[in-house]
């Protein structure tokens, strides 16, 4: 089974809240100091799945694509230490300021450049939009059957068997290769990579494409042909101090902390 | 970067220290003052004895069979410790880390140490003696051996050289002290023989080799008493019976005999003359064989053991070009590991003073030489085979039981402390600690397989720089509102403050953090911050196996000292965390650091010393114990800085727990497991909280952030029915001293 | 034509709770945008539910009613789905962020020629657009966001909306729509039930944890209750999991699991920062102790000071009320 895996280099969803700093104007993230960007978890998530389906299925590749600037190497490269075997990076200027559906569009280019493989895994949303459409949208593009949010993924001859989380439980779904999985977090927890692939992946090559290289017009992808368009980015004002419930029995405590947390839908 | 001048010479152990090993040897000198005596006694009363002497082969016909033996018996032994060499040099051929031309300088560097440490320890005393009960048994087994073997040799150097030595006094002075020293043997091997029945340990278990060991030589000294016995009794008692009384036990076997005739007693006393004889050439060949061979190995090891110091781990060089990572088959090990395997006796005081093997979770030092020591034995002398038979090294063995995930289970290796107390008291001078690290790397470079605790610690060291996972705080929060009062690093003033992560990412830590800056301005010392900028050095990643980690991060933490002009030999780095201090001190002139190192408990008490700080008489009378840190107190010696502390703190009462010093007891963080779940029947910290609950003291005292949190978790549990006020307190020694000598609102 | 389609969805009850708060968004937001609010159900034996939309908000509803799509399948209900938007052409489609919402909304989208806005918090007209406010980094920032092309597919987040009351005057034109034989590629083999304690604690949207104050094992079953009620995992702090109350598995912490829930209730326990190292993350904490200077307060957003005993059947009963 070949199969691709798309992956995203993001800045460290564990950054304690503290760290977390946005600049307003340029809406955008501060990188908080010493604290290095990752591999979105879900899509680490997603290389570990594509490796147990080459892995059960005994032969085959995986080949991880990744698109964003410089930084994006890494998430490729943490791929790649995992066991994935060629990286790919669509990096050009032209990509930036991109949203869910220029990236899509730039990825389904890329894998139909590549060869559309028997299943192409996504994570189920990239940690820091948290959007969770791209899978979707390349599936789309492509064509393909999909399935979304998966906790479980088993090759079962020429076709895949996964398991869906949804809201009361989970349904078990049946796909033909080609298709498109996004993996949830019940999935598990990714290999750790062993430091011989780590230096083994530091010292391979990965491709670079261009716009160009896809057959992408300058004005269909990034900030340009964009179809999202971002207003604002701020930090929500917690508040810092506690609220202490007060009420003179058990009870009006209890239900004035309800009310609260209904008023803060939180509820 | 040399050990800063303080270091050395303000914590040099001082002598009266009351550890247990110096107590035990000051006993044993009263215990041989009695045998003094008598020797002194005797040597006046044999003057007034003349002629008495005694014949070598006495009634023995073919006695050159016994030189003919001899040949045998040595190539016997040589051949039996080749045999074993070969399996040593499967090992890396490295001593303490260098690479192999090196190796024999390195054997050989500090050859003073080595040479002190081979006299003083590898002569069997020193810490062999700090177990009153098996330190005495083995100096009456050692001595009677030596005596003996030197009393037999005299004799036949005196038969064959023209003068006569042993005649008149100077024979009845020789058979006193020869009879002697033969009880004394008895002695220790009765008491080694009751040891096995009557004090079993857990870590104990006897087998062949001892009851061969202790079987034979009891045999020796008895056979011997038998024969001496029979001599008097044909040749001595009826002529000169007062010479007999210089042999007291031969002379009470000789009574025993007395009523068998003469000739008969000659037949059976050449027979036991030839048991006697013949049994202690066989007998000595166990010195190739069994764990005998410490008689040669032990001071061997003494020597070989690494000058550095006890904390430090030894540096993976070129990692990027290894073909492994740590430690995962036998020839991976270095040849002193391999060899030190051999020296283990099984003594069982690593085990007896483990913290993990104490607290009941699944690590017992002297199992892992031992396991190790049997699966050399098997696979090694098998991988020796291939490698004589020009096959693969591993050749045949792909179905054997792997050595790191069978033989050494992995909880075992992941419950190390690396706290050293093993490595402390092994009479032998066995180093675990570097073993057991060897293969945790193993299991992290190479196979990526740990809990996943350590993973996420990894990974967030990784990540974010620091180990503390999931911490709300930031480099920066212990500042928060006294931003103003933390001077920031200029590369002018004298010294660096290293918060470090814990210092900085745990809120209890914080507190210590704040009281130490608070000193450092009472006192005026010209000190600066790396505002935020700080990143760990390493050592947890170090410690958990990840040396690749290890290297990285700390190539960037120089890098930052580079740029900050911190890496000078003019300026200090102080911390309060002995982790950071002992990766500083030992570790990180491995990669080019320069600075010197310094622990607050150090700077503090010179500071004291100088009337700088000075504690007032106000304070509230306070019973306070101190608890030492492995990485300050027995791995880089500093056990009295902190205590002098203290001591000069008004009202304050100092009360030691029974493991103090060298033999404290780890609080249970040390070796990464501060970020690990313990298994097993119980907690370190419980056990080191009810030890500290135990002496009485209000509260305890540490110098180290993690100590501090394993004591005030452990607390909660031992103390749950305790009224919050009536609790042991835990505070580090900074925090104490900040309250009686800093007034408040500094 | 509507300017805003909803996309429902209905359950054995009618229609779900998520689809009567997007009504009530939609009628609000119609109001500004103009033009009216168009419900569209797929599913089997969709009458009841039809008949409901008029007095939920809706002015007409479409309704694609077939045996084939009694159970979600995004092969099945895509095309249906697209099929209404074209014949509705409305400027702005609305779904629930379920497990329906998430899988449906990207893929129509981009059939559609247009995209998606997942998740949102907040909407609000602006021009002919609507600005939806979202969260994104794991909750730590906000974003605002409008889709430039048409239809404007955005997907809310369940509970962030308010339905409009009843009005059982009101009456939708239910128009229904013809539904070809589904070709599936992705197929549905069937479906398993969560267990009630099943949820992963670092899966759970709601934690609710117990600590040493708790006083012994038996409280752990009033916690489990507690959860019941909120659809939560239980946690504990690992001085509870030492004395044997709770499972180690359970632990929450430094050397335990690291969770981080919408909402995290923390019951008897201190704050120690080995605890808060699990937890610190949780969008919200709310702290339940009877010592007002517990650490955990300074990590909260609401506290009860109060001897849990005392407080945790109060909050049950009005849990249940609130989530009933
Ligand atoms: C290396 C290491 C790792 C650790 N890892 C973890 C970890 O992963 N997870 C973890 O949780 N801890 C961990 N700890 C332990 C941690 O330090 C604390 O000891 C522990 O979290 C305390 O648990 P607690 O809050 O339940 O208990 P306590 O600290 O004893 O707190 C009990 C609280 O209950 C309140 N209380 C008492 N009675 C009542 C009542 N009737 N009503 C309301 N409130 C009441 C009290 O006011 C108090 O605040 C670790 C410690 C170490 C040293
Ligand atoms: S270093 Fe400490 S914990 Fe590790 S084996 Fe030795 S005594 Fe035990
Ligand atoms: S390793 Fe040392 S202390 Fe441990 S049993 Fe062997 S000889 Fe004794």
């Amino acid at each position: 089974m070949d199969v691709i895996v798309c992956v995203k280099q993001i800045p460290d969803p564990e950054t304690p809240a503290a760290a977390f700093k946005v600049d307003e104007g340029a809406m955008q993230v501060l990188p908080a100091q010493g604290i290095s960007p990752v591999i979105s978890p879900f899509d680490a998530q997603a290389v570990e799945a594509a490796l147990r389906i080459k892995d059960a299925s005994g032969d085959g590749t995986v080949n991880v694509v990744s698109l964003g600037p410089d930084s994006a190497r890494d998430a490729i490269k943490h791929s790649l230490a995992m066991g994935a075997d060629e990286g790919y990076h669509l990096k050009d200027d032209a990509f930036e300021g991109g949203d869910a559906w220029t990236t899509a569009l730039a990825l389904s280019k890329a894998i139909r450049h590549l060869g559309v493989p028997d299943v192409l895994i996504f994570g189920r949303q990239a940690a820091d939009w948290d959007q969770g459409t791209v899978g979707s949208i390349v599936a789309e593009l492509l064509d393909l059957p999909s399935a979304t949010v998966l906790r479980a993924v088993e090759l079962n001859g020429d076709s895949i068997t996964v398991s869906r989380v949804v809201a009361d439980g989970f349904e078990n779904i049946e796909l033909p290769t080609p298709c498109v999985l996004t993996i949830s977090n019940e999935f598990g927890d990714p290999r750790y990579p062993q430091l011989r692939q780590i230096m083994q992946a530091a010292r391979k090559q990965v491709t670079e494409l261009t716009a160009a290289d896809l057959g992408l017009a300058a004005s269909e992808v990034g900030a340009a042909g964009s179809r999202v368009q971002m207003h604002a980015l701020f930090q929500p004002t917690s508040d810092v101090e506690v609220e202490i419930i007060e009420g003179d029995t058990p009870e009006e405590k209890a239900s004035g902390l309800v009310n609260a947390l209904r008023e803060a839908k939180i509820l | 970067m040399t050990k800063a001048a303080v270091t050395s010479d303000s914590d040099k152990r001082r002598t009266g220290t009351t550890s247990t090993g110096k107590r035990v040897s000051a006993l044993a000198i009263p215990a041989w003052l009695p045998l003094g005596g008598i020797l002194l006694v005797s040597g006046a009363e044999t003057v007034r004895v003349t002629g008495a002497h005694r014949e070598l082969f006495f009634n023995i016909d073919h006695f050159w069979v016994l030189y003919m033996l001899l040949p045998f018996v040595i190539g016997i032994i040589i051949y039996g410790l080749i045999r074993r060499s070969r399996v040593w040099r499967l090992g890396r051929p490295i001593i303490s880390g260098q690479l192999s031309r090196d190796s024999l300088r390195s054997a050989f560097d500090d050859l003073p140490v080595r040479l002190g440490r081979l006299v003083k320890g590898g002569g069997g005393t020193e810490r062999v003696l700090r177990d009153p009960y098996s330190g005495v048994m083995h100096l009456c087994i050692m001595t009677s051996m030596i005596v003996l073997f030197l009393v037999t040799a005299l004799l036949a150097i005196d038969d064959y050289i023209p003068v006569d030595i042993l005649v008149g006094p100077r024979y009845l002075g020789y058979s006193l002290v020869a009879d002697i020293f033969g009880l004394v043997g008895i002695i220790g091997v009765a008491m080694a023989v009751a040891h096995r029945w009557v004090r079993p340990r857990t870590a104990w278990l006897p087998t062949w080799e001892d009851w061969l060991i202790l079987g034979g030589l009891g045999m020796l000294l008895i056979t011997g008493f038998i024969v001496e016995g029979l001599r008097i009794h044909t040749s001595e008692i009826d002529v000169h019976p007062e010479w007999s009384y210089w042999s007291p036990v031969g002379y009470v076997v000789a009574l025993i005999f007395s009523g068998v005739k003469v000739s008969a007693a000659l037949d059976i006393h050449t027979t036991f003359w030839w048991i006697h004889m013949i049994g202690a050439l066989s007998w000595i060949t166990l010195l190739g064989y069994s764990k005998l061979n410490h008689l040669v190995l032990a001071p061997a090891n003494a020597f070989l053991k690494r000058t550095s110091a006890p904390g430090k781990l030894d540096m993976i060089e070129n990692i990027e070009e290894q073909e492994h990572f740590g430690v995962a088959q036998l020839e991976h090990f270095s040849m002193k590991q391999l060899f030190e395997l051999d020296v283990c006796v099984r003594c069982g005081r690593c085990t007896d003073n483990c913290p993990a093997d104490i607290a009941g979770q699944p690590l017992s030092p002297m199992h892992i030489i031992q396991d190790l020591k049997s699966y050399a034995t098997a696979v090694g002398e098998r991988k020796v085979a291939n490698l004589v038979q020009g096959n693969d090294l591993n050749f045949g063995l792909d179905d054997e039981t792997p050595m790191v995930g069978g033989v050494v289970r992995d909880e075992s290796l992941w419950a190390c402390r690396t706290c050293g107390a093993c490595v402390e008291a092994c009479p032998v001078f066995i180093e675990h600690v570097p073993t057991i690290v060897d293969m945790r790397r193993s299991l992290v470079m190479e196979e990526a397989r740990m809990p996943d605790t350590v993973q996420g610690t990894l990974e967030t060291l990784e990540r974010q720089g620091h180990p503390w996972r999931g911490t709300p705080y930031t480099r920066e929060s212990w500042m928060e509102g006294i931003e103003d009062q933390v001077p920031d690093w200029t590369g002018e003033q004298d010294y660096l403050y290293f918060v470090g992560c814990t210092g900085a990412f745990v809120d209890r830590a914080q507190e210590i953090t704040r009281s130490v800056v608070s000193l450092l301005r009472a006192a005026d010392v010209s000190f600066g911050v790396i505002k935020g900028m700080e990143s760990c050095n390493g050592d947890p990643a170090r410690r958990l196996g990840h040396e690749y980690l290890y290297q990285i991060l700390a190539e960037g933490l120089i890098e930052l000292f580079n740029e900050t002009g911190v890496n000078d030999e003019q300026k200090t780095v102080i911390t309060h965390c002995p982790h950071c201090f002992n990766t500083f001190l030992n570790e990180y002139p491995d990669m080019g650091a320069k600075f010197q190192v310094i622990h607050h408990t150090q700077l503090l008490e010179q500071l004291v010393d100088a009337g700088r700080l000075v504690p007032s008489h106000d304070g509230p009378e306070q019973t306070i114990t101190y608890h030492d840190s492995c990485y300050l107190g027995r791995h880089n010696d500093i056990f009295e800085a902190p205590r002098r502390i203290l001591e000069q703190v008004p009202n304050v009462t100092l009360i030691e727990m029974p493991r103090n010093r060298e033999q404290g007891l780890c609080c249970g963080a040390g070796g990464g497991n501060m970020w690990m779940e313990e298994q097993g029947k119980s907690r370190v910290n419980e056990v080191r909280v009810e030890e500290a609950v135990a002496t009485g003291a209000e509260s305890a005292c540490t110098a180290c952030p993690f100590c501090i949190q394993m004591f005030d978790s452990g607390i909660g549990t031992v103390q749950l029915d305790v009224e919050d006020e009536d609790k042991l307190k835990v505070l580090d020694v900074a925090e104490l001293l900040q309250a009686a000598a800093v007034a408040d609102g500094e | 034509m509507a300017s805003i389609l909803v996309i429902g969805e209905t359950d054995d009850a009618g229609l779900t709770a998520p689809t009567l708060e997007l009504l009530g968004a939609a009628s609000r937001l119609s109001a500004d945008l103009g033009g009216g609010v168009a419900l569209a159900l797929i599913g089997s034996g969709l009458a009841d539910a039809a008949a409901a939309a008029g007095p939920a908000g809706a002015d007409s509803v479409y309704t694609a009613d077939a045996d084939s799509l009694a159970s979600y399948q995004t092969d099945s209900y895509l095309p249906v789905a697209q099929g209404i938007v074209e014949r509705d052409s409305p400027s702005v489609v609305l779904m629930s962020q379920s497990s329906m919402g998430r899988d449906l909304a990207p893929r129509l989208a981009t059939r559609l020629g247009s995209a998606a806005i997942m998740d949102s918090l907040g909407l609000e007209v602006d021009g002919d657009r609507i600005k939806a406010t979202r969260s994104c980094y794991g909750g730590n920032a906000r974003q605002v966001v409008t889709v430039q092309t048409d239809p404007q597919v955005i997907t809310v987040r369940p509970k962030s909306q308010d339905p409009l009351e009843a009005d059982s005057s009101r009456s939708a034109e239910v128009i229904s729509v013809d539904v070809a034989e589904p070709t599936l590629r992705a197929r549905t083999t069937g479906k398993e039930q969560a267990e009630a304690d099943g949820i992963r604690l670092e899966d759970a949207e709601i934690v609710v944890s117990g600590g040493r104050g708790l006083g012994g094992p038996e409280a752990f079953s009033d916690l489990e209750r507690l959860a019941g009620v909120l659809t939560a995992a239980v946690g504990s702090s690992r001085a509870a999991c030492d004395l044997g109350w709770y499972p180690p598995s359970q632990q929450v912490g430094l050397t335990g699991t690291v969770v981080s829930p919408t909402l995290y209730v923390a019951i008897a326990i201190s704050g120690a920062s080995q605890h808060m190292a699990g937890c610190g993350g949780s969008k919200n904490i709310v702290a339940i102790n009877k010592d007002p200077d517990a650490p955990i307060f300074s990590f909260s957003r609401f506290g009860i000071v109060d001897d849990y005993k005392k407080v945790l059947p109060a909050l049950e009963s009005a849990f249940a009320e609130a989530l009933d």
